[in-house]
């Protein structure tokens, strides 16, 4: 916990590169990362397919070697270190690897050993938490996706972690399973862990993590608190009688953060508390009202801009 | 340290991979003994003129190596016949009577032992490349050369384990035919004899094993691993056998193999002779080899990026 306490960052990321080798071709898969991780928060860490979601997590993992930047884990650079901050961390990795010929508890029961520090009641406890416990005695071959993910789940819960690095932790999933890993997730979060949580489900997303960073081509293309990212609880959508007049106005108003025409709708940036002088202002200057609604920008909106955004800037580069 | 051997013999004990292979290795070293044991007996029911005792008596009394002849009732006329069946029953007695019925044991171990020791060396270092699982305990904080550590300290206990329990089933087993065939045990030098063969096999399975794990770390594989190895100790054995023909330098080639030096260190098992090398530079050699491959594993382990 010292090292959480230092600076409050759980992770953090300078300049991370890695290249891949193939042949003569060198493929960038991450590319000049930096990124920070708040202790305590919900990470949700987005990208398309290959964006290099799965490449950095080997890297703060130890799995994959960084071509060049550097990682600190709770204020620690990892350097030689790496391997005793990684036992304050558990994971969930892509593919949920397991010993197929041992059954699920003494999968557990391997995690338990090589940890050392971990009661073995502890097993019959995570074997609970996500659902296995009647199966517990089955070999994991026999397991379908959605089981040998809780079952990597439950080996990440095992020594009780400051940060749990999640990827993909509902692929394969049913819907209730997914709605119980959200919500298991979220009472970590509320007992102070840290979560970093790659995934694709973005709906997911949104109703666990407080944070997000997103990558595309292996770049964070953007990153920040969700609420901050979505503008939430800042835009106002308006329906009025002359749109264009009603944006010219606004725009000279000095509280006025921001304001986009969209259809036949008024977007407006602002505090919360001058939503109402917004109205007032459009009224007293003749436009007329019909409709104000405070807009909820959704993660899959933002998620599909950003990436869109990037792929411009790339284009024109 | 302690804690991942353990975690590895807690994996290594549900594997059923370990239990077949000792199972050959002893149905390897026991179907022998049974089958000389049951034509010793035919034969002597066969031939009640001939006395197994004398048979015995002569070829104890000859060196290890030597071809005995014994012809039973004096020198002439000779019976092409017993003499034929008593030169069979001294040869069976060999594989069934302590202590020359360990050499054979040892030998076991130095041929199908080497192999099987390559399967098992490369199937414990290579496996959890396929199932991802060395992702896992490496993401979970285990340094990779405590991994790699452990793995070769885990492998190099259970082959002695191994060898160990052949070694006292197949002791039990020729104490039995000792016992049936002359009713007592020569322990004479035996005890020597024994240490020295099982430290000269285990250096020699030391260098497969490190081989074979080896491979498998830097192909990533159990298979590749199991391939390459077993191409390696095959194939290794045929070129040294054409080098040793040649009358040239390539001959002298030949002499920094494995299975070269391997078979001078093993020859050391058998009585009779310390073949006609360098031990001592045998020993080196292969020790060499050891620390090149386990080096190499190390090395590999290190650089690889363990991806999915």
């Amino acid at each position: 916990m010292e090292g959480m306490l230092q600076d409050n960052i759980a992770i953090k990321t300078i300049g991370l590169t890695k290249r891949f080798n193939s042949g003569r071709k060198h493929i960038t898969a991450v590319d000049n990362l930096s990124i920070e991780v708040p202790a305590g928060s919900i990470y949700g860490f987005l990208g398309p397919n290959g964006s290099g979601k799965t490449t950095t997590i080997g890297m703060l993992l130890g799995l994959i070697r960084p071509t060049s930047g550097s990682m600190e884990l709770f204020g620690q650079d990892t350097g030689q270190e790496l391997p005793s901050l990684l036992k304050r961390t558990s994971s969930v990795l892509e593919n949920s690897p397991m010993y197929p010929y041992l059954s699920g508890r003494d999968n557990l029961e391997v995690f338990v050993r090589t940890k050392g520090g971990v009661d073995k009641h502890r097993i019959d406890e995570v074997l609970e938490q996500v659902g296995l416990q009647k199966r517990a005695k089955s070999q994991a071959k026999t397991y379908s996706l959605g089981m040998r993910q809780r079952l990597s789940i439950a080996i990440a819960l095992l020594n009780d972690p400051e940060l749990i690095i999640l990827d993909e932790p509902t692929n394969g999933l049913d819907p209730s399973g997914i709605i119980e890993i959200r919500e298991l997730i979220s009472r970590l979060g509320k007992q102070g862990k840290t979560i970093f949580l790659s995934s694709h489900m973005l709906h997911e997303v949104e109703q666990v993590c407080n944070h997000v960073a997103v990558l595309n081509r292996g770049k964070v293309i953007a990153q920040g608190p969700v609420d901050e990212l979505l503008h939430r609880g800042k835009m106002l959508q308006l329906r009025v009688s002359d749109s264009e007049r009603a944006a010219g106005l606004l725009r000279q108003v000095e509280w006025v953060k921001t304001v986009e025409m969209a259809d036949d709708c008024l977007f407006v940036e602002a505090e919360e508390e001058k939503f109402p002088d917004v109205n007032e202002v459009l009224v007293n200057a003749g436009i007329r009202v019909w409709e104000m609604k405070k807009s909820v920008g959704s993660l899959e909106d933002f998620f599909l801009g950003a990436i869109e955004e990037g792929q411009q800037g790339v284009d024109h580069a | 340290m302690l804690k991942l051997v353990n975690t590895e013999f807690f994996k290594l004990r549900k594997r059923w991979m370990p239990y077949v292979l000792l199972m050959v290795m002893l149905v390897f070293i026991l179907l022998p003994i049974a089958l000389n044991y049951i034509n010793y007996n035919d034969t002597i029911a066969q031939y009640p003129d001939i006395d197994p005792g004398e048979i015995y008596e002569q070829y104890r009394d000859s060196p290890g190596n030597t071809t005995i002849t014994v012809v039973p009732g004096g020198p002439a006329p000779v019976d092409m016949e017993k003499t034929m069946v008593s030169a069979r029953l001294a040869g069976w007695m060999r594989s069934l009577v302590l202590p020359d019925a360990m050499r054979g044991i040892f030998n076991s171990l130095s041929g199908l032992g080497m192999f099987l020791v390559i399967l098992f060396s490369a199937s414990v270092a290579g496996t959890e490349y396929g199932w991802g699982t060395i992702r896992q305990v490496i993401a979970r904080g285990t340094s990779r050369p405590a991994y790699l550590t452990s793995k070769l300290t885990t492998i190099a206990l259970a082959i002695i384990l191994g060898v160990v329990t052949v070694l006292v089933v197949g002791f039990a087993a020729t104490i039995i035919t000792s016992m049936l065939i002359t009713g007592s045990i020569e322990w004479a030098g035996f005890a020597g004899y024994f240490f020295s063969s099982f430290v000269h096999t285990l250096l020699v399975m030391a260098v497969y094993l490190s081989m074979a794990a080896a491979f498998a770390v830097i192909l990533r594989s159990a298979m590749a691993g199991m391939a390459v190895a077993a191409a390696w100790f095959i194939g290794e054995t045929v070129i040294v056998a054409l080098l040793s023909m040649s009358a040239t330098w390539l001959a002298e080639i030949s002499e920094y193999f494995i299975s070269y030096n391997a078979n001078q260190v093993l020859v050391l098992n058998n009585f009779s002779s310390a073949g006609d090398g360098e031990p001592w530079k045998a020993v080196g050699i292969l020790l060499a080899y050891i620390a090149v491959f386990i080096s190499a594993a190390y090395y590999f382990l290190r650089r690889q990026d363990l991806t999915a």
